[in-house]
């Protein structure tokens, strides 16, 4: 089966931004205009204040509220609009013609969770990027930012304030991609599956992803967001942002960036038409609250996976808890029908809770994960990047002023600008967004002992 | 240590030191100066840098029929010799040698020794002390040179308590202690190399062992459920409105009773469902599709049981310690069994 | 044990359980009306009535319909 997909990314690296005007790239220069971005985000009624602040990795300075961080992309040539099918976005397939991005920036969403969503949403968790010290450990720490801190009217409701959020995010990256749409990039790439040959085993990614038990967000697929059937999707299409998260779910670090910049897709295309012929990727939904229903999406991402040929599968998933039912089924409906598997995995969330060395290690009595299956025997493990030690006070707090640990007591709130010793606070997830690295960018894991 | 460098302990069985095979495996422990049968394989592997001080040598049959005796035993030689390491076995694929040697490794950490064993990875003995340092070996005695090749190094550092590495790097077999540590590569490239590897036949080793939960042994049936009392519990999170003890959405460590007052079902004015795992709307809305309250006064005023407990107890369920459940599930079962309930329905969201 | 994910629980240990409905309701179905959510209710806590009264030996998943109880 060969697919015609071809995608050619400009990349415009980002060594440094600034305000100023006119908005523009030039050289590794990014000159923002603050009072152009402010002004797109207030297109939307529904927001009633935005402060626009830069952000560079190594500053003393710690950002709160943490929504989402979306990368710049436009296309530059070829059908559909990156990132389709949400914010009015028209829903035509991508992965075609040239793409355009913008390498070591985000655009980030910082906006305190309204009280009532708070409520209703327990993965609207309050989460915290420190650009320096020990809790700069994830690659959310190492980005340059254009923060947009918004403040909605008070009385949205999920779907509402989600929708202004997220649309507020998008405008203003979509404005900076715009910048480099007719420039010449100085770094080109070109993504197109090699044609499998004899000799090649091939290999699905199977991309389980989780959808939002709560009905109306979470991160969709060309804005598809409820549980669903598997799809298979082109590597490319993700590349152009087909996958994208909301601005309501921060825990376990789920965010937009991250989906684009995915580096099983990196890792995969690396060894495309050499060692592996890559037949695409499977996304399957994840969390499904019913045991036919976990059951049904396994059989059919392996009886997809089967039909496409497939010799090897690489599953990843990005979240926790009783999703990994499914993965767990899943992995074993691959192997039983003859599929290899391997599987990509942070460790169980429960050892998140202990951030301090000697309670980060697992004794015989916790089980690494919460459930399993036999036929998981080839497992990649990338731990947990939840820092140990206290985090300092900083001097530049962005996104708000304070931070709520316990969602069951949000009048207890503490100062995002002073010392937080997270273990003592929370007592429950690392608050440090991105703190889980699903997707394997860094080198840390678990050893045994 | 020594002038003459480390001190070993090395215990082995009857076949190994040369008594004789099963017609002498209750043979009662015996100590012995210096080496014994492959102790002085091992003597020799230490050369300058340690020396086997003494021996134990003990029947398999013995040693598994009598543990309490000869553990005493194992002790009783241990606090005498106080040797710098203790080297059990190895014991290869024997099920009884390989029970002892980790029950000595077991003694000796308690008595605050390093100790390390050699058997191979099957052997049923690992299942009994998991944290014993054991070296994977061959099937049988025809693979004593790798093992003890293993094993002295092993014995040698950990005499000298050096910190260890990770197994895969040291050589011994996973003990169930798992610490973070950087690899040399990212994770999705490992991913992706051990496909290649799985796929292509080579060998690869998993990061994450999977490894199962121990088995909980079933309470007997309730012998007369007609005349039983029964209780509820959930770790559904279900708490009266306004969660007075602030029971959290997720990694809570705690459980709570709460009193029904005689109540028939629970209605969505008074209780709440505060689980973060799941969209708990449902469950706020009709507390009894998690708390089946109405389902269970139904049935009791049908006579399936006598009487419903005039309470329930709750936790949440979601990212809790496995530690922190053990405990909850003890004291709510010792709760339980002082107010004289027979049966009890756990629902689980 | 009512579960809706009974592999997950027999893993775990769990050595009487009932399979539940789904995750935010586990004993009942809210798009039912009230009376057969009710039923559905009932039927699941009868079950697990009856494995509390079953001897096994270890984890088991009770299904069917038997009933425990003889209307009075």
């Amino acid at each position: 089966m060969t697919t015609s997909m071809n995608l050619t990314v400009g990349t415009f690296p980002v060594r440094e931004v600034a305000f100023g005007a006119p908005a523009g790239w030039k050289d590794g220069r990014l000159i923002v205009d603050a009072d152009r971005v402010a002004a797109r985000v207030r297109e939307d009624r529904r927001i009633r204040r935005v402060a626009v602040d830069l952000v560079r990795p190594g500053d003393a300075a710690r950002i709160v509220q943490v929504r989402d961080v979306i990368e710049p992309r436009v296309k530059a040539e070829g059908p559909g609009h990156t990132y389709p099918g949400i914010c009015g976005h028209a829903p035509d397939t991508v992965g075609n013609g040239v793409t355009h991005r913008y390498a070591g920036v985000g655009v980030l969403i910082a906006s305190e969770a309204l009280p009532h969503i708070r409520r209703t949403v327990s993965a609207a968790t309050d989460s915290l990027i420190d650009m320096s010290g020990p809790g700069a450990v994830t690659v959310y720490s190492a980005l340059r930012y254009v923060a947009l801190t918004i403040e909605t009217l008070p009385d949205l409701d999920l779907t509402s304030w989600n929708d202004a959020l997220r649309g507020a995010g998008h405008r203003v990256a979509a404005d900076l991609a715009e910048l480099v749409r007719a420039q010449t990039p100085p770094e080109r790439r070109e993504y197109l599956l090699a044609p499998p040959a004899a000799g090649r085993p091939r290999v699905v990614h199977v991309h389980t992803l989780n959808a939002s038990m709560v009905p109306g967000i979470g991160t969709g697929i060309y804005g598809y967001t409820q549980h669903a059937l598997p799809v298979l999707l082109h590597p490319n299409e993700i590349l152009d942002g087909a996958i994208a998260g909301d601005a309501v779910v921060t825990y376990p670090g789920k965010c937009t960036w991250l989906h684009v910049n995915n580096p099983v897709l990196g890792a995969l295309y690396e060894r495309d038409g050499t060692d592996l012929a890559w037949l695409g990727s499977i996304i399957s939904r994840t969390r499904w609250g019913g045991l036919d229903e976990k059951r049904l999406s396994a059989y059919q991402t392996a009886k997809l996976a089967a039909m496409l040929g497939a010799d090897g599968a690489l599953v990843t998933w990005n979240h926790g808890g009783n999703d990994l039912l499914e993965v767990m089924m899943t992995i074993q409906s691959l192997e039983r029908a003859g599929i290899k598997t391997t599987f990509l995995t942070i460790e169980s969330d429960i050892k998140v809770v202990r951030m301090t060395p000697a309670l980060a290690e697992t004794g015989t009595s916790e089980p690494p994960l919460l459930f399993s299956v036999p036929e998981a025997d080839a497992i990649v493990s990338t731990g947990t990047l939840a820092p140990a030690d206290p985090l300092p006070a900083m001097p530049r707090v962005i996104g708000g002023r304070e931070v709520v640990f316990d969602q069951e007591r949000p009048d207890v709130r503490t100062p995002a600008a002073g010392p937080l010793d997270l273990e003592a606070v929370s007592g429950a997830y690392s608050p440090i967004f991105g703190h889980f690295d699903n997707f394997g960018l860094g080198c840390q894991s678990y050893r045994d002992y | 240590m020594d002038a003459h460098g480390l001190r070993v302990a090395h215990y082995i069985n009857q076949f190994f030191a040369g008594i004789g095979g099963e017609e002498r495996a209750d043979t009662p422990p015996a100590v012995k100066d210096g080496p014994v049968g492959p102790g002085r394989a091992i003597q020799a592997a230490l050369g300058p840098h340690g020396a086997v001080v003494s021996s134990m040598v003990c029947g398999d049959s013995y040693f598994n029929e009598r543990i309490d005796s000869a553990g005493e035993a194992v002790r009783a030689w241990l606090g005498a010799q106080r040797p710098d390491v203790v080297i059990a076995g190895p014991a290869f694929a024997a099920g009884r040698y390989g029970r002892a040697c980790v029950e000595v490794c077991r003694i000796a950490a308690d008595l605050g020794i390093p100790a390390v064993t050699g058997m191979h990875p099957e052997n049923p003995g690992l299942l009994m002390y998991r944290e014993a340092y054991v070296v994977p070996t061959a099937g049988n005695a025809a693979g004593m040179g790798a093992a003890l090749g293993a094993i002295v190094p092993l014995a040698r550092k950990l005499g000298a308590r050096l910190p260890l590495g990770p197994a895969d790097e040291e050589g011994y077999l996973p003990r169930g202690v798992r610490r973070p540590g950087m690899r040399a590569l990212p994770g999705a490239r490992r991913a992706v190399d051990m496909l290649v590897a799985k796929l292509g036949g080579t060998p690869f080793r998993t990061e994450l062992p999977v490894e199962g939960y121990e088995a909980v042994a079933p309470a007997p049936p309730v012998a007369d459920l007609p005349h039983a009392t029964i209780a509820v519990v959930t770790t559904g999170a279900i708490v009266p409105k306004g969660n007075p003890d602030h029971l959290k959405r997720c990694s809570e460590t705690r459980w709570r009773r709460y009193e029904l007052d005689g109540r028939k079902r629970l209605e969505p004015e008074e209780f709440e469902c505060v689980h973060g795992g799941f969209y708990n709307v449902p469950a706020s809305e009709n507390p009894n599709v998690v708390l089946p309250l109405d389902a269970l006064r139904d049935l009791e005023a049908r006579g399936a049981f006598a009487r419903l407990a005039d309470f329930y107890c709750t936790t949440t369920g979601n990212d809790q310690r496995f530690a922190d459940c053990v405990r909850n599930g003890k004291e709510i079962a010792e709760l339980l069994r002082q107010e004289r309930i027979d049966g009890v329905l756990l629902v689980a969201t | 044990m009512i579960s809706a994910l009974p592999p997950l629980a027999m893993q775990a240990g769990a050595n009487r359980v009932v399979q539940g409905v789904k995750i935010e309701h586990v004993c009942g179905d809210p798009a039912l009306p009230a009376e057969e959510d009710g039923e559905v209710r009932r039927r699941l806590v009868e079950r697990g009535l009856r494995a509390l009264a079953t001897a096994v030996e270890r984890p088991t998943l009770f299904e069917g319909d038997a009933a425990v109880v003889t209307a009075r």
